[in-house]
Order: structure tokens, then C-alpha cells, then sequence
């Protein structure tokens, strides 16, 4: 058995050797960390030490914290006034659209538990952005589909990760309870929802602080310290009051974004800080799968292969209609949306972080399977859309 | 201590949200590198173009999440590879490539002020400001280091 420094040392530097080889074929780093995880992992060559693998669960926690804190940055006035008005509806409609659909589905269809299905349905609106950047960009795809299209990947993952924090707290209470639905359904609610509010409350809060104290900084040594220690002190608070560690980080990042008039270098600091943190913990999300789920697509995995999309299509043609957007944007907008990729498996992750181990697994490797698979359809499905809506080959 | 507004250059070079990228390359093209610029509307200061701003240019609409979320779906672009027609130049203009939240520093704060407000931001050069937010100068790193040089009679 290795000793821990030396697993970190391994897992950091093959992370980053198996991140690299996979963008060369096109896949996102993440699933190359997960993926690099699995096989380090207990279960076939066992290069991590057990006292890393037993602190997945702290990794975790404080991998979530920085991931929301730095989310939390685009939830400002200052950015959401720059939407357009048909990209707001369609995000939002395409958001909803495949949040209600899979969630109906996976739970009435497949009669999965409530908890387990709100959690599934938040994941499938995300979108891979950059697929679908690299996908306008090769065809030269020009006009206001393509620009609608663009506008919409940007800005909808946004929304979904509101809903999925959202349904996460939900789906943590819910889940303790078993048996009929509809008699716990009501104090669940309220406790979810006190749950939220509890957490925007405290990010709220310590954002308000962390703002005034800031003028006394001198130094970007002095920022970065700060930055952490707040970030882990929301965490570390959320734990304690049995918040929510998302919700509260992702609004201290609001807050703190918010109140500054200026640009804020406190996002910016931490991108020289967080980077291996992030891969500690998708490389241990990978190691403590159990693979032999990870062989077949299951029930649910197919239902949400062929639920999502249609969701996807029908409320984004319903944001389109209500916004007055163009025929084909309406039309075709949706199968523009169908790519997914990191962002539903850093969801997924997330989920399996807080929900009991059953469903966690269940989630996670659901998602992971199905990512593969939306990653193959997606791009030429997103080709499609964009010829129909003639917006490929047209100008030159 | 002397203040921002004696040792702050007070001839700026400045542009306007309607400034072309063609004009704004030209502007500066003999320069040994790109300088922060200010994007002035009747005096008042409304935006800065910096370096990385012009980089954008090579990707045009990246989502704005990606930028927050740099570990989940991190390509960088290769320019060598970007298509950039020549009409470009007339067609970006400085609006669509400017920030519009940007570090300042006023004209009677104190030089230690402003270096360390430079210090912790990471910049070399800020756009100085009078009390209604107009531009009065440019100061940079540099400029504070020779004036003590000077004070001092090193030059």
C-alpha cells in the first residue's frame, strides 16, 4: 500500500498525463480524471492509499465549495441584464422542459423514488458548451440561429445548476424517508425549503462581510488566503448547520461578485489555486465507483436517453413561441442542445456525494453512461440543426 | 507622500465605443506592446481595452460559463487556426471587446494607495479618475518608480 503523499503525487501527475491524451481524442478532462480514477482505483491496480480513498468525502466537500463559489460569479444584475430576451426564454424553457420531463418519467414510468427522480431530471437540462462552440466554429456556422444557439449553451447551465442545488436539498430530506410520498411530501417541502433559504441566507451573510473587510487587503498573497478562508468557513458553517455546502458558496460567489463595482480579482486568484483540487476530486469520484455497475445502461439510463431530448425540444419550442423568435429557432433550436458532457457528470458527482450510496451509485454511474452516448449523438445532431436552420455553407 | 495626480501621465491616448478593431490596431501597432486603453464617452471613462481583450476576438461568443467552470471543459483556443475574415476589422468594434468593470485609482489618492491597489489587482497600468468619474490620466507602475528615482537623484 502506497503511502499518501506518494498517491496524491501519482493521482495528480497520471491525472493530468490522462486528461491531456483525452482531449487529443476529444473528450472533456473530467472524463478522463474519472476514468483514470477507476483504474487506479481499488478495484484494478490499487495505486491509492485507503487513508486518501476513506477522505474522498472531505475532498469532496471542499471541491464543492470552491465549484460553487466560483458558479456563484455569474449570477450577477450585471451579467444576467445582457441576455437577450428569446435566449433568457429558451434557456429557461429548454431548462424546465427537460427537468419535467425525465423527472415524470424516471418516477412515474419507472416508478423510481421521488428523490431519485428530481435529482436525475435536474442533471439532463446541462449542456456541453464547448462541444457545441467547436461545432459552430468547424461548419462556420453564421446568423442569428447559430447566435440564439450559442447564447442559449451559454447561459442555460447556469439555471441548471440553480435547479439542481435546488432539487438536491430537496431530495436530501426526502430521501431519509421511505414509503408513501404524498403523506411525508408536505413537511419535506418545508424543510427543503428551509434548507435553501438557510443556506442563500448564509452565503448572503458571509458575502457581506467578506465585501466590507476586503479594502484592507494589500497583497494578492493577502486575497488568496482570504478568499479560502471564506470559502471554507461557508462550507464548514453549511456542514454545521446541515446546509446546504452548494447553495450557500455558490451565493457567497453572487454576493461577493455583486457588491464589487469593479472587476473582482478574487475569482480570478483562484484559478492558479484550484485546478488540482478539482482533479483530486473527479479522480477519486472514479476510484470509488463500483465498476461493476458501470458495464450496462440499465432502465433508467435508456428512459433518459430518450426522454432528455424531447424535453429539451419542447421547452425550448415553447421558450421560442413565447418569446416570438423565428421559425426555425423554434424548430430546430433544441436538437442544438442535445451535447452533454462534464457538467451533467460534475452534477452527477454531486449527487453521489450527498444522496445514500445506493442511489448516489446509481445516479452517477447512469449519467456517465448516458454522457457517452450524448457526446457521440449530440455533435451531429447539433450539425443538423444548423444546416436546417440554413445557417451552414450559406455565406461563402 | 505625493499623490497620483503629480506623477500621472495626463496625455492619454484614448478611444470610443465605435472605435473599429482596425483603427484601434493601427492606433498602436508601433508600440512595443500592447498599453491599456481607455474607452472615453465625452470625457467620462466607460471602459477599458486591455491585451486580453483583443484576444477575444479570436473567440467570439465564448459562453461565459466556461470561464467560471475552467476545469470541467478547459480547450484553448489555437488562433493560428481561427478563421478571422479581413472584414473583421470593421466589423468589431470596441464595445463588443471592452470591460466595463475595471480597476481605477483617483487623482488625489496617495501614490502608495494606488501601487498597491495595483499590486493586489495585477495590473501595470490604471486608468486615473476625478470626482465625476472623468478621465485625467493613465499611471502605471513605472511611472511611481521613477519618480522616486528621481526624487531620490538616481535620474
Amino acid at each position: 500500500m502506497l503511502n499518501v503523499i506518494l498517491s496524491l503525487g501519482l493521482i495528480i501527475i497520471i491525472g493530468l498525463l490522462s486528461s491531456r491524451i483525452f482531449n487529443k481524442i476529444k473528450l472533456p478532462s473530467v472524463t478522463a480524471y474519472i476514468v483514470c480514477g477507476i483504474l487506479m482505483g481499488p478495484y484494478i491496480l490499487n495505486l491509492i492509499s485507503k487513508n486518501v480513498l476513506n477522505a474522498s468525502g472531505l475532498v469532496s466537500n471542499i471541491a464543492l465549495s470552491f465549484i460553487a463559489f466560483s458558479l456563484g460569479q455569474n449570477f450577477t444584475l450585471y451579467r444576467l441584464r445582457r441576455i437577450g430576451k428569446s435566449v433568457f426564454a429558451i434557456s429557461i424553457g429548454e431548462v424546465l422542459g427537460a427537468f419535467i420531463i425525465v423527472t415524470l418519467s424516471v418516477w412515474l414510468l419507472l416508478g423510481k423514488p421521488f428523490y431519485v427522480a428530481i435529482v436525475i431530471g435536474a442533471i439532463a437540462p446541462a449542456t456541453a458548451p464547448a462541444a457545441v462552440v467547436m461545432i459552430t466554429r468547424e461548419y462556420r456556422a453564421k446568423g442569428t440561429f447559430t447566435d440564439t444557439l450559442l447564447g442559449v449553451v451559454a447561459i442555460d447551465d447556469a439555471w441548471g445548476i440553480i435547479l439542481f442545488a435546488f432539487s438536491l436539498a430537496l431530495a436530501k430530506t426526502v430521501a431519509g424517508t421511505h414509503g408513501g410520498v404524498f403523506a411525508t411530501l408536505f413537511p419535506d417541502l418545508l424543510h427543503g425549503f428551509m434548507e435553501v433559504f438557510g443556506s442563500l441566507f448564509l452565503g448572503f451573510i458571509l458575502g457581506g462581510i467578506f465585501s466590507y473587510f476586503f479594502r484592507f487587503l494589500k497583497t494578492p498573497a493577502h486575497l488568496l488566503i482570504y478568499v479560502i478562508g471564506f470559502i471554507l468557513l461557508t462550507g464548514g458553517l453549511s456542514i454545521e448547520f446541515n446546509l446546504s455546502v452548494l447553495l450557500s458558496n455558490m451565493m457567497l460567489g453572487a454576493t461577493v461578485a455583486n457588491l464589487s463595482k469593479t472587476e473582482n480579482r478574487a475569482f480570478e486568484i483562484l484559478k492558479g489555486f484550484d485546478p488540482p483540487i478539482y482533479l483530486l476530486f473527479f479522480v477519486l469520484a472514479g476510484a470509488n465507483l463500483e465498476i461493476a455497475n458501470l458495464t450496462e445502461l440499465g432502465l433508467t439510463g435508456i428512459i433518459y436517453v430518450l426522454t432528455r431530448l424531447p424535453g429539451e425540444m419542447l421547452g425550448a419550442f415553447l421558450g421560442a413561441l413565447v418569446s416570438k423568435a423565428e421559425k426555425r429557432i423554434k424548430k430546430y433550436i433544441g436538437l442544438g442542445l442535445a451535447p452533454q458532457a462534464g457538467v451533467a457528470i460534475g452534477l452527477a458527482l454531486l449527487a453521489k456525494a450527498y444522496l445514500p450510496k445506493d442511489a448516489g451509485e446509481m445516479i452517477l454511474s447512469t449519467i456517465i453512461v448516458t454522457t457517452v452516448i450524448y457526446e457521440l449523438i449530440g455533435p451531429p445532431l447539433v450539425r443538423i440543426a444548423l444546416e436546417r436552420a440554413g445557417e451552414i455553407g450559406s455565406s461563402d | 507622500m505625493g499623490k497620483v495626480k503629480d506623477v500621472m501621465k495626463r496625455d492619454v491616448i484614448t478611444v470610443t465605443r465605435s472605435t473599429n478593431l482596425r483603427e484601434l490596431l493601427q492606433k498602436f501597432k508601433d508600440f512595443h506592446t500592447f498599453p491599456l486603453v481607455p474607452v472615453v464617452e465625452e470625457k467620462k471613462l466607460v471602459g477599458v481595452v486591455k491585451l486580453e481583450n483583443i484576444c477575444k476576438v479570436f473567440q467570439p461568443k465564448e459562453p461565459e460559463i466556461l470561464k467560471t467552470l475552467h476545469f470541467i471543459d478547459e480547450r484553448p483556443v489555437n488562433i493560428f487556426e481561427v478563421d478571422t475574415p479581413p472584414e473583421m476589422g470593421y466589423l468589431v468594434l470596441v464595445e463588443d471587446i471592452m470591460d466595463t468593470r475595471f480597476i481605477t485609482v483617483e487623482e488625489e489618492d496617495n501614490l502608495n494607495d494606488a501601487l498597491s491597489k495595483m499590486r493586489l489587482n495585477n495590473l501595470i497600468q490604471v486608468p486615473v479618475i476625478d470626482k465625476n468619474k472623468n478621465l485625467v490620466g493613465i499611471i502605471g507602475v513605472f511611472d511611481i518608480i521613477k519618480n522616486l528615482f528621481m526624487e531620490r537623484g538616481i535620474i
